[in-house]
């Protein structure tokens, strides 16, 4: 087996050519530090192909960065590379990526593994954009002054694509040029020397000053738009109107959808009783799996709406934005303005919010980072911030409700970060670019891969996870078996455990029926809606236990305050299970972990029943 | 003067850079840079070799300049 590896600039396009290069699904964006983690695919049956995170040179700032350059340079005590298996990481060649469009700086990597005699191919990738802005090389020329192959890519071009693809599998059957393993410390002291850089620059601009027949035209159109959304009055203005159109289209849109998924699971849970099963069979399926299953499916479309328009944020580029209009908040709080992207990515999912805060450059930001991401809203949440929202808003204020909640969660872990700030201050002071990449038209194949790859994470998550706590909690609900209709959940096995757990929640105004729904929601948020649809379902057994009369029946059995206590416990209340297993694997301890959980259990509790008692 | 000081839209020659981490992104001794704009209350914006970069001014603090071109 022979193993290439994909290394260059972070942005600069590797994930997508791993991507079609391999078949797989990586991760990408318009912004630099998506990739954190390596990913394996196969070119063919002969040959491994690596995605690795992005780096700017040999010399790292960030634990991501460190993995790179440990692969690189053959250190293999990096316990991130431990997963790679010995041919894995005894590569053949480096594909090095080179953005087209910033060619000035992203020779540099190519540069210093040309001095280290490492064996390289060179992708200039993005082409096309290039082109567009009059860019012209002479290919040749720059293969001769490299003395290394060059080829031109782009991702709207299979035929560039399948030209590497040759190219890498001609590669592999050249002999291979053994590749001595340098220790960190002596790359560290060889390219920390005064002039390293500036030697690099310098022959960078010699290269491309015979290369390039024609210079690329400054991206005004990038710039034009800039001076709009990077202004600073219109600038936050502009996000926060973004934010909410896309807040209020969630409802808007999404209804119709979730309209037909309701009637649908109704229309089948109808058919179900009509088939004259027992009581026990037709209350599983109708109030455990159907109520279940159906009260977690309902929210699909707005999950989709959702990662549609965050991936149209990360495509065109608009992200790196956000985090630029954020920056100054950032230091106000101690951490680096890159902390943004993983508070950002953690609005999708915690889990690989917390893995790429890997990019940050020292352990205390990292920590910090892991510490409050689980107080951005991650989209687990949404299905019940919908559900609460609409038992008490009309339909036009609730994308302003939402919006509100997303504030709050972004707004408390600035508070917590500020917090940290003071009992675990930062003592280094490092330094902080923010790359702006050019605005690009967004590529709705890989947007619409991406909604598809989250839909599919969301029904699976629905069919497993969800639907097993369900009928788990169909089971502690249905028994043991009322004797008299009239008899309320109280009586059965989930009324007599929320017996001893209900007098705790009791302050916050959590009654028997939302301590039972809520507990399972520890192990995944969203199961609250399926564990709520089933609980009013069996304790209202005699009632249309239809899916649409769920949010009817909230409305009329709690008060206000009780549904914005609800609301605010699951703006802070502890993450799902998975998300402290990432904690605990990104801080290589329990310690981490167990302070999330407590200071978000406290922080849930405490607020909760503030509001409770400010609102009746 | 420090490039913190500098006027939007103009060209300049770093002439020290004390920020380590920096120079790795072009910002060296010698590089030639464009301020594009400085918004207020919000990281600068410049043209380094061909990227357009978002610089904190305790960055910029720590770069001398020698203007070019205003």
């Amino acid at each position: 087996m022979t193993t290439f590896a994909l290394v260059g600039a972070p942005n600069s396009g590797k994930s997508t050519l791993f991507n079609l290069l391999t078949g797989k699904n990586q991760k990408i964006a318009n912004y630099p530090g998506v990739t954190v983690e390596s990913s394996i695919g196969k070119l063919d049956q002969h040959t491994t192909l690596i995605d690795l995170p992005g780096l700017y040179g040999l010399k790292t700032n960030s634990l991501d960065e460190a993995i790179t350059r440990d692969y690189i340079i053959k250190d293999h005590d990096n316990k991130h590379l431990k997963k790679f298996s010995e041919a894995e990481l005894d590569y053949h060649t480096l594909v090095v990526v080179a953005d087209s469009t910033k060619l000035e700086r992203s020779l540099y990597l190519c540069l210093e593994l040309k001095k280290m005699k490492i064996p390289t191919i060179l992708v200039l990738n993005r082409v096309d954009l290039a082109q567009e802005r009059g860019q012209e090389i002479n290919l040749s020329v720059l293969e001769d002054e490299l003395n290394i192959p060059v080829l031109e890519t782009s991702r709207f071009d299979l035929n560039s694509i399948e030209q590497l693809k040759e190219k890498i599998q001609k590669t592999s059957s050249d002999t291979k040029t053994k590749v001595q393993s340098i220790n960190a410390s002596k790359i560290n002291h060889l390219i920390n020397v005064d002039n390293w850089s500036q030697e690099n620059f310098k022959a960078i601009d010699n290269v491309l000053a015979k290369s390039i027949k024609k210079k690329i035209t400054p991206d005004s159109l990038s710039n034009k738009l800039d001076s709009f959304l990077l202004h600073s009055v219109l600038g936050p203005l502009l996000l926060l109107i973004l934010l909410y159109v896309i807040f209020q289209t969630l409802f808007e849109f999404a209804g119709p959808f979730q309209d037909f998924i309701t009637d649908s699971f109704d229309g089948i849970a109808s058919w179900v009783t009509t088939l004259g099963l027992n009581e026990t069979l037709q209350s599983f399926i109708v109030d455990g799996v159907i109520a279940g299953l159906g009260g977690t499916i309902v929210f699909l479309p707005q999950i989709i709406f959702l990662f549609f328009f965050i991936g149209i944020m990360e495509e065109t580029g608009y992200m790196s934005r956000v985090a630029y209009l954020l920056d100054s908040f950032m230091i106000k709080l101690g951490l680096p303005g890159k902390a943004i992207i993983p508070l950002l990515s953690s609005h999708a999912c915690a889990i690989p919010g917390i893995m790429s805060s890997r990019s940050l450059n020292n352990e205390r930001d990292r920590i910090i980072t892991t510490l409050i991401a689980p107080l951005t809203a991650c989209a687990a949440r949404l299905p019940v911030y919908v559900l609460l929202l609409a038992c008490f808003l009309p339909l036009k204020y609730q994308g302003l409700g939402l919006l509100g909640l997303y504030l709050l969660g972004i707004l408390s872990s600035f508070i917590i970060a500020f917090i940290m700030k003071f009992i675990k201050p930062s003592t280094n002071v490092q330094s902080h670019i923010l790359e702006l990449p050019s605005y690009q038209f967004p590529n709705m194949k890989m947007v619409l891969k991406n909604v598809w790859n989250n839909a599919l994470v969301f029904i699976k998550n629905a069919g497993t996870v969800i639907l097993a706590l369900t009928i788990v909690l169909w089971v502690l609900t249905y028994f043991p078996k009322r004797t008299a209709p009239n008899e309320g959940i109280e009586h059965s096995y989930a009324g007599k455990i929320a017996n001893v757990i209900q007098p705790a929640f009791e302050p916050l105004g959590f009654d028997h029926k939302l301590t039972v729904a809520l507990i399972p929601s520890f192990a995944a948020r969203e199961v609250m809606v399926s564990t709520m649809a089933t609980v009013m379902s069996v304790d209202d057994a005699e009632s249309d236990s239809g899916l649409g009369k769920l949010k009817e029946k909230l409305a009329s059995q709690y008060s206000l305050g009780v549904f914005l206590a609800l609301l605010v416990w699951f703006v802070f209340a502890p993450q799902c299970i998975s998300t402290f297993a990432v904690i605990k694997r990104e801080t290589y301890g329990y310690k981490w972990p167990i302070i999330t959980f407590a200071y978000t259990l406290v922080l849930a509790y405490l607020l909760a029943f503030l509001v409770k008692s400010l609102v009746a | 003067m420090l490039l913190i000081d500098s006027k939007p839209c103009s060209t300049l020659e770093i002439l020290s850079c004390s920020q380590p981490g920096l120079n790795i992104h072009g910002l060296q001794k010698g590089a030639i840079i464009h301020v594009l704009k400085k918004p207020l209350g919000m990281p600068m914006q410049i043209l380094v070799r061909g990227v357009k970069i978002g610089l904190r001014a305790s960055d910029a603090k720590k770069i001398t300049v020698k203007v070019i071109k205003e």
